[in-house]
């Protein structure tokens, strides 16, 4: 198992008051495979990440649960164990790659700094040849010329191909890519996709991909955790999800999609304002098939390769 | 495009700003009385002063007096300056190496000490780390600058200055260097030519008569860069790539330092040209203090004694310098940030007008005449340009044109608004204008009663906010205490410090000559004889025995008046002209820029004194004229800044497209969401047009000498200085600090309230 997340639980201290942003999020990602994780917007996907390498805002906090990355404990780690999880053993792309690459230093020298950190190399030379390496891993026209560019000189493809090949500078385990294609044209949103499916192919890379659209999931994942407002209400290898979705939401959420009936089938209700969750199921006010206990307890994620957190429903 | 050839191109474009500090300068040498006053005695003749008139080219038009005012510029004739027997050029060269030395010091020291200082407060923000660097740097800029020399001479110099063996002013041991031991002179930088002398006793004697003076001028700079480099850090921290190399496992002190410093360099460095401007203004109060025979000590001394062609000289000099500063922040910031186009985009006019005016300078530098006729024939040019534009325009499509210009009626409605208002507070009734103010706003108030019960309570959760915010803010809630405290002093001033019998202005203090050379001590609490008469003054006297607690007292007063209108009356012209160059943009956006370009060009208080000191009239009103002409620029740019960034904001765009018209939007849309910096930027100058008037009060000028105001009494407390008395200074120069420190809290705590970023 690569990544184990157990009962996670954080939560946000704000002005306003706490916000509950997880609440018992569980999931695994095993080694290989490109782990979706699906959800609206708010619902908790990034809160995840940064729960996961402990690079949360200060307000955040995590307050219980457990983080395993083969078998280690991440939330226990020090902090100095922590910088070499951090793009040693876990790295990470961002939705926007412009604003996520530092303007004022050499592309080049961004991977570098990267690969120093991670890499025991003997000199500069190792280095440059290590850096232009990776770039050409992700498949870079011309990498020798992309060193020395800066990043606002390059296309948003090129862009996120320097993050990923930045990422891959430290030789990872696991990459998380945060949306990572959200900022991008279709057709350069493709080509990434395709890039991460070399990587896993070519390098055994495993990726725990986080996303809105159920298009990339379908097209790129093994299997699939779907999040709704801080819970993780199913998982499912991806073709089973697609074609006997078991929990309400997810049903909603693919009835939703173009195409999926004749009229546009939107989801009921609205998303819960996590400062005052609702009790018991957090998907229950919008759900067909509530019942008293779900306004109660909320249900466990129940199950083995497929798993459902519902009361009403069998996984 | 190359570097060098940016270099050059912004070169060319100082041109013209050059061009109009000329304008600014010899407007001043026509706003004075009759230039030859001065020469007029009982026994000249008509004939004599016709002569003196030719003589100084009086008998000749405007036009004419400016072309050779330009002719004679450029051949390097400034003027004579009687002060010290020498022509202006002469004598600029002569003082500059002093100057450039302390100042140079001074930016070295400041920039130095700043850049850790405010990273280091931005990592720590809001812990009590961040809290006293940001004290320490509020009152930096807080302080007034000669009140902060005179303490350190005080102390430093006088007090333990057996023990410090700090000099009490001047830039070298006249002995040594003029009798004892003299060594060659060849750059007049004295710390160099000693080091090139290789003698370490001329060195450091330098060096000792440097330390004070330096670190008075360095302090002031030192704190804006701290608060410019915290503020940008701030801003960088946030970004995306911090996170980025977070995620790399970069180390913090490196997430700080390789990417969060180097980006927030950038927008510090386009400010340090501001603070360069402030070592200038800096440099014209430290040099007064430890009487440094540089540049601004010249120029005051010019300034006392109506050496105009001395003043003019040295504030077009200051002008110079600035741009020149200002050209090299512009370089450097293009050479930190790659992303700076250095080829950008320069309209077609600008560089028509730089051309033209550098054609212009030529022509008029090889003769009068020909300038002269060049420049005639330009205006003619531009406006029949402009006319034939016009009527190109109205022949094309006349309905659409004569729409159009119904359209834009209320811009020049406003405008005539804002004359009225400006010279109606200026004439005295500002009272009654903000309470007609207030009226218009409870009318509107009963008329919309209904929409205002509505907003009541999402505003009140916004009060609520807010008013938690201040409560996380300790340095602001110390602001707002302090600034009520004056307010109240101001208020019960009539109590505080009632007027002396036969007393009429309560403006004027009274002098008690008997006092002139003998002190009286404070008496603090005990100031009643045995038998209750009042004995003595509370907080002492200074020279001309004004008494130094009815001046704080009713000085608040000055302070308040002063401050309040020039703010208001400059605001009101700012935002009318900020929002329409910032709005239309285009050339109006151009040519006001232009202008604000060139009364930026000469430092603030180098501008406000050069005009009180030519124009040398004693009401409080020439004051507040110096000081809106100083003020008005820089604000309109901080509201044309705004207004640019909300016009292209999507929802200002979405209510063209829906068919409002401009009025609409700048009243509904762009002027409320300007208000925030604009209500920031006013709180902080409340205090820093109070540090103006104390400047230009302690060097004497401004309002009469009998005015009640800080800056004059610190000024005629210094006089006593080396006999001890070190109250009469201080506890005026304590009263201004302690205003500027308020309102600069204020400022800075609105900020962070005003700011909707900072909800947590």
């Amino acid at each position: 198992m690569m990544l184990r997340v157990e009962n996670l639980v954080t939560r946000f201290h704000t002005y306003d008051g706490v916000v509950r942003a997880l609440e018992g999020v569980s999931f695994e990602v095993r080694e290989g495979e490109i782990f979706g994780l699906v959800g609206e917007t708010g619902c908790g996907k990034s809160v995840t990440t940064y729960s996961t390498l402990r690079l949360l805002p200060s307000t955040g906090r995590v307050h219980s649960g457990r983080i395993t990355l083969a078998g280690e404990s991440l939330l226990d780690a020090s902090e100095s164990r922590m910088r070499e999880v951090r793009g040693g053993e876990i790295a990470m792309i961002f939705q926007d790659p412009l604003s996520a690459l530092n303007p004022v230093m050499r592309v080049g020298d961004q991977i570098a700094e990267a690969v120093q950190l991670h890499d025991d190399l003997p000199d500069a030379e190792a280095v440059a040849a290590r850096v232009e390496e990776v770039l050409g891993q992700v498949r870079m026209p011309d990498p020798a010329g992309a060193t020395r560019a800066f990043p606002h000189e390059l296309s948003g493809g090129m862009q996120q191909r320097v993050m990923i090949a930045m990422a891959l500078a430290g030789r990872p385990k696991l990459l998380i890519a945060d949306e990572p294609t959200t900022a991008l044209d279709v057709t350069i949103q493709s080509q990434v996709l395709q890039l991460l499916r070399q990587l896993k192919q070519e390098a055994g890379l495993t990726v725990l991909l986080i996303t809105h659209d159920l298009g990339v999931v379908a097209e790129l994942c093994d299997r699939v955790a779907v999040m709704y407002a801080g819970t993780i209400v199913e998982t499912a290898p991806v073709e089973e999800l697609f074609s006997d979705p078991k929990h309400p939401y997810t049903q909603g959420l693919l009835a939703a999609l173009p195409g999926a009936s004749e009229t546009l089938a939107p989801v009921p209700g609205r998303v819960p304002d996590l400062l005052a969750p609702p009790s018991g199921c957090r998907f229950n006010p919008r759900c067909p098939l509530a019942v008293d206990r779900c306004r109660e307890e909320p249900p466990a994620l129940r199950g083995e390769a497929r798993q459902v957190a519902c009361h009403e429903v069998e996984p | 495009m190359k570097l060098w050839q940016y270099v050059l191109r912004r070169l060319a474009f100082t041109i013209p700003v050059m061009l109009g500090v000329t304008l600014i300068t010899f407007s001043l040498s026509n706003l004075m009385g009759d230039p030859v006053a001065p020469y007029v005695t009982e026994k000249s003749t008509p004939e004599q002063i016709e002569e003196l008139r030719k003589l100084h080219n009086l008998d000749k038009s405007l036009p004419v007096r400016y072309f050779t005012y330009i002719n004679n510029l450029l051949h390097g004739e400034w003027g004579y300056s009687q002060t010290i027997n020498q022509p202006v050029s002469d004598a600029i060269v002569l003082k500059f190496a002093a100057t450039l030395e302390l100042s140079l010091l001074a930016f070295a020291v400041a920039v130095a000490t700043a850049l850790p200082l405010g990273i280091f407060s931005s990592v720590k923000h809001n812990r009590w780390e961040d809290h006293w660097i940001r004290l320490f740097a509020l009152f930096g800029s807080a302080v007034p600058i000669f009140w902060f020399a005179l303490i350190l001479k005080y102390f430093l110099a006088f007090q333990w200055g057996d023990t410090t063996n700090l000099p009490l002013g001047y830039r070298y041991d006249a002995i040594l260097w003029d009798l004892e031991d003299p060594i060659e002179q060849r750059t007049g930088l004295l710390l160099v030519d000693a080091l090139l002398a290789g003698s370490w006793v001329h060195f450091k004697d330098a060096l000792m008569h440097m330390l004070l003076p330096a670190t008075t001028l360095a302090y002031a700079s030192m704190a804006t860069t701290i608060r410019l480099m915290r503020g940008s850090m701030l801003d960088v921290l946030e970004q995306d790539f911090v996170r980025t190399a977070r995620a790399k496992g970069l180390p913090e002190r490196k997430v700080v330092v390789n990417h969060a410093a180097r980006n927030a360099m950038i927008p510090t460095v386009t400010l340090l040209g501001l603070a360069f401007g402030g070592l200038l203004n800096g440099s014209v109060l430290t040099e007064t203090v430890w009487q440094w025979p540089g540049l601004g000590l010249w120029a005051v001394t010019a300034m006392r004694n109506l050496d105009t062609a001395a003043i003019l000289g040295y504030t077009l000099f200051a002008g110079m310098l600035y741009v020149l500063a200002n050209l090299v922040v512009d370089v450097a910031y293009a050479w930190l940030d790659p992303r700076v186009e250095l080829s950008g985009d320069v309209g077609l006019a600008e560089w028509v007008i730089a051309g033209m005016s550098l054609v212009l300078v030529g022509v008029t530098w090889i003769s009068v005449d020909l300038g002269l006729g060049l420049g005639k024939l330009l205006l003619y040019a531009l406006l029949l340009g402009a006319l034939a534009g016009l009527g190109w325009q109205l022949r094309r499509d006349r309905e659409d044109f004569l729409a159009q210009l119904r359209e834009y009626l209320w811009v020049p409605l406003l405008a005539g608004g804002t004359v009225l208002a400006v010279v109606g507070i200026f004439r005295g009734y500002a009272t009654g204008m903000v309470l007609l103010f207030v009226l218009f706003l409870l009318v509107r108030l009963a008329l919309n009663w209904r929409d205002f019960v509505a907003e009541i309570p999402p505003r009140r959760a916004e009060l609520r906010r807010m008013a938690h915010q201040l409560r996380r803010n300790p340095l602001a809630l110390l602001g707002l205490f302090i600034a009520l405290a004056i307010l109240l002093v101001a208020l019960m001033a009539p109590f505080l410090a009632p007027l002396e019998p036969g007393q009429r202005d309560a403006d004027r203090m009274v002098e008690h000559f008997e006092f002139n050379h003998d002190l009286q001590p404070p008496c603090y609490w005990s100031c009643t004889g045995e038998r209750g008469e009042a004995d003595g003054y509370i907080l002492g006297s200074t020279s001309k025995g004004y008494d130094i607690w009815y001046g704080i007292v009713w000085g608040s007063r000055t302070s308040l008046d002063v401050a309040l209108k020039v703010v208001i009356s400059g605001t009101f012209i700012a935002v009318v002209l900020g929002v329409i160059s910032g709005y239309y943009g285009g050339r109006v956006d151009e040519i006001m820029m232009r202008i604000t370009d060139v009364f930026l060009a000469i430092p603030g208080l180098i501008l406000a004194l050069a005009i009180v000191a030519v124009t040398n009239n004693p009401s409080i009103e020439y004051l507040m004229y110096a000081l809106i002409i100083v003020w008005w620029p820089g604000f309109t740019r901080i509201v044309r800044a705004q207004a640019l960034t909300v016009r292209n904001l999507p929802y200002v765009e979405a209510a063209r497209a829906a068919g409002a018209s401009d009025f609409r939007i700048i009243f509904r849309h762009v002027l409320p969401n300007c208000l925030t910096p604009v209500v920031v930027a006013a709180t902080m100058d409340m205090g820093s047009i109070v540090l103006v008037l104390a400047g230009l009060g302690y060097l004497g000028f401004g309002g009469g000498p009998d005015l009640a105001e800080w800056g004059k009494l610190v000024g005629y407390g210094q006089e006593h200085l080396l006999a001890g008395d070190w109250w009469a200074f201080f506890f005026p120069g304590l009263a201004i600090a302690l205003w500027a420190l308020a309102f600069y809290l204020l400022g800075d705590g609105l900020r962070d309230i005003l700011d909707p970023r900072q909800r947590e």
